[in-house]
């Protein structure tokens, strides 16, 4: 399928309908944000998303897209189930509710950076991350998974693993509803019953960070951000409990796809109608992933209290936690009328409700919802605020996204050189191994500030607060 | 795909696993033997030293060589899944290549 891809302003480009295309793509970034790695294959799965059965309005890309399997990385798509809309695991990911939560401390930079190495030390023995390092909740029996399956943060904290208000400032308060164990394959079960938190490797991490600047003083405020004010975000998901469900329902989906008269150009856009015991099956088996993945992330943010408590004497406080790999059954409203039941995919991409939604806590419906976008170990990080009006079913960026494959990173960054680069940010950096580390560095992603710029001149979010890194966990 | 992410020693001691892996075609039974891999990997903390691979009807027999992942030093980001988007493997001039892409 050729690509016609058509400029709309400084801002954004158009790929015009082409071939088995249902709807347009609409890619949200910039000149400067296009891939432009030769073979780069970004924008032509934009165009393949769009020939999805059911597809509504566009097959959208965020600013930070890059080349994934199937769907783009950034890549949002909605399907109207009443009309046969397909649910494809490929348009969630593998890493299902691979997800951002921002935690507030009651610490200044200036008080926190005589006690960072302390913190940084204790954190390192601490979180369980890299290659075969288990979780730091050791599960009773499978009970006991199948519970965190069906209960993700909720779960976690009725054992003890956090408080009450955590839940208000979790996505769906913590735990996916409908969550189906019983469509969960053994070998996720496995996977999953020994990494209950932990963080995993590539690009999942734990980092201290500081508010360096705000941007609007009156929401920052309400987000409970201050200049200044020291923040830990933790990025992970769903381990290799999430990849294995993926795998297992990519497989059952390109099984059956003919029986439904389904034809993809890529076999990782396996996918069923929602309304199919295939798409049901999965849908229950990604809300148990969910599940897993929230869960994670309060263990991690547990630990973290738990280590900042003895560093510092305070605590941290939730601000929010959000995926930004997810299906979701949401009504959008288009022109004033209410819309059939949409599945909308968010395959590295934030949902970012504007203020007033009926799914926001109280204290932040005013203010929309916060959306974070981690930048590198080296650069700025963002946070974000759902605004009204998002035309891509109110949908933000995730990231800076990748510009580098892995290859590349390792050969064009040495561990030494990574290491003096970080100790002259003033970045306390606890790898797991440095010669993994430099498959992350700063280098090897586009400009975060760049992304965040274009998601706020393409309506996606508004900014609020930028952070920047003082110290890093990666696996 | 070891050595994209970790260095073993090479007298690592290693138990034999045995299995037989189905796929309707050679690029799905790459995959499949990858993914028997990383299943292990998770599931028991074992990483794969060599492989032996030989034709049953349907598919493969393996025997994997299987090391203690805490023998093992991490060098890459740690795969976890195998996705089937441009995956290949099929003979060509030179014998076979294949193209395969690790989700990490």
């Amino acid at each position: 399928m050729d690509i016609r891809l058509v400029t709309e302003g400084p801002w954004r480009f158009r790929i015009e309908p082409t071939g088995a295309m249902r709807v347009p793509g609409i890619v949200l970034a910039p000149p400067d944000l296009l891939p432009d790695e030769p073979g780069d294959q970004a924008l032509q799965q934009v165009a393949n998303v769009a020939t999805l059965p059911g597809i509504v309005r566009a097959s959208y890309a965020m600013p930070d897209i890059h080349w994934g399997y199937g769907f783009p990385i950034g890549g949002v798509a909605a399907t109207d189930i009443a009309r046969g809309g397909v649910i494809s695991p490929g348009g969630v990911g593998f890493d299902i509710s691979c997800g951002v939560r921002l935690l507030t401390a009651h610490v200044d930079r200036a008080a926190l950076l005589p006690k960072l190495p302390v913190l940084m030390d204790r954190l390192d023995a601490l979180i369980p991350r890299g290659l075969g390092r288990g979780g730091l909740w050791y599960l009773a029996d499978r009970t006991q998974l199948h519970e965190i399956l069906r209960g993700g943060a909720r779960y976690a904290v009725e054992q003890g693993h956090g408080v009450p208000r955590d839940l208000d400032r979790c996505e769906d308060g913590g735990a996916v509803r409908d969550a189906d164990v019983t469509q969960v394959g053994e070998r996720a079960l496995e996977r999953g019953a020994g990494q209950v938190g932990s963080l995993g490797s590539a690009n999942h991490f734990l980092e201290v960070q500081a508010v360096d600047a705000v941007y609007d003083e009156t929401c920052a405020r309400a987000f409970g951000l201050r200049p200044g004010l020291v923040c830990v975000m933790i990025h992970c998901g769903s381990r290799g409990l999430g990849h294995q469900i993926c795998s297992d329902h990519v497989r059952a989906m390109d099984a059956v796809m003919r029986r439904y008269g389904i034809a993809v150009p890529d076999p990782q856009l396996a996918c069923a109608p929602v309304d199919s015991p295939e798409g049901r099956a999965y849908l229950g088996a990604m809300a148990a992933a969910a599940n897993f993945a929230r869960a994670n992330r309060q263990l991690l943010a547990d630990a973290a209290r738990g280590a900042f408590r003895e560093a510092t004497g305070t605590g941290l406080d939730l601000l929010y936690d959000v995926s930004h790999n997810l299906a979701k059954l949401e009504r959008h409203i288009d022109g004033g009328a209410a819309r059939p039941l949409l599945c909308v995919h968010r395959k590295g991409a934030t949902r970012a409700l504007p203020p007033g939604h009926p799914d926001l806590p109280d204290t932040l419906s005013p203010f929309g919802q916060p959306v974070f976008v981690p930048g590198t170990m080296g650069t700025a990080s963002y946070v974000m605020t759902g605004t009204t009006g998002n035309r891509a079913f109110d949908s933000c960026c995730h990231g800076a996204g990748r510009v580098w494959s892995r290859h590349r990173a390792h050969r064009e960054m040495s561990s030494g050189q990574l290491r003096r680069e970080l100790a002259g940010a003033g970045v306390a950096v606890r790898p797991a191994s440095w010669r993994s580390v430099t498959e992350e560095a700063p280098e090897a992603y586009k400009d975060v500030d760049a992304v965040v710029r274009a998601s706020e001149h393409n309506g996606l979010g508004r900014l609020v607060a930028r952070l920047v890194p003082l110290g890093v966990l990666k696996g | 795909m070891l050595g994209s992410f970790a260095d073993v020693p090479p007298d690592v001691s290693w138990v034999a696993r045995e299995c037989a892996v189905p796929a309707d075609d050679d690029g799905r039974l790459l995959a499949a033997v990858l993914e028997e891999i990383i299943y292990r990997m998770d599931a028991a903390d074992e990483l794969p030293v060599d492989i032996a691979v030989a034709p049953e009807p349907g598919g493969v027999g393996v025997i994997f060589k299987m090391a203690d992942s805490s023998t093992a030093t991490q060098t890459g980001a740690v795969p976890k899944a195998v996705a089937l988007h441009g995956l290949r493997l099929a003979p060509d001039a030179h014998g076979w290549s294949c193209r395969v892409t690790l989700d990490v």
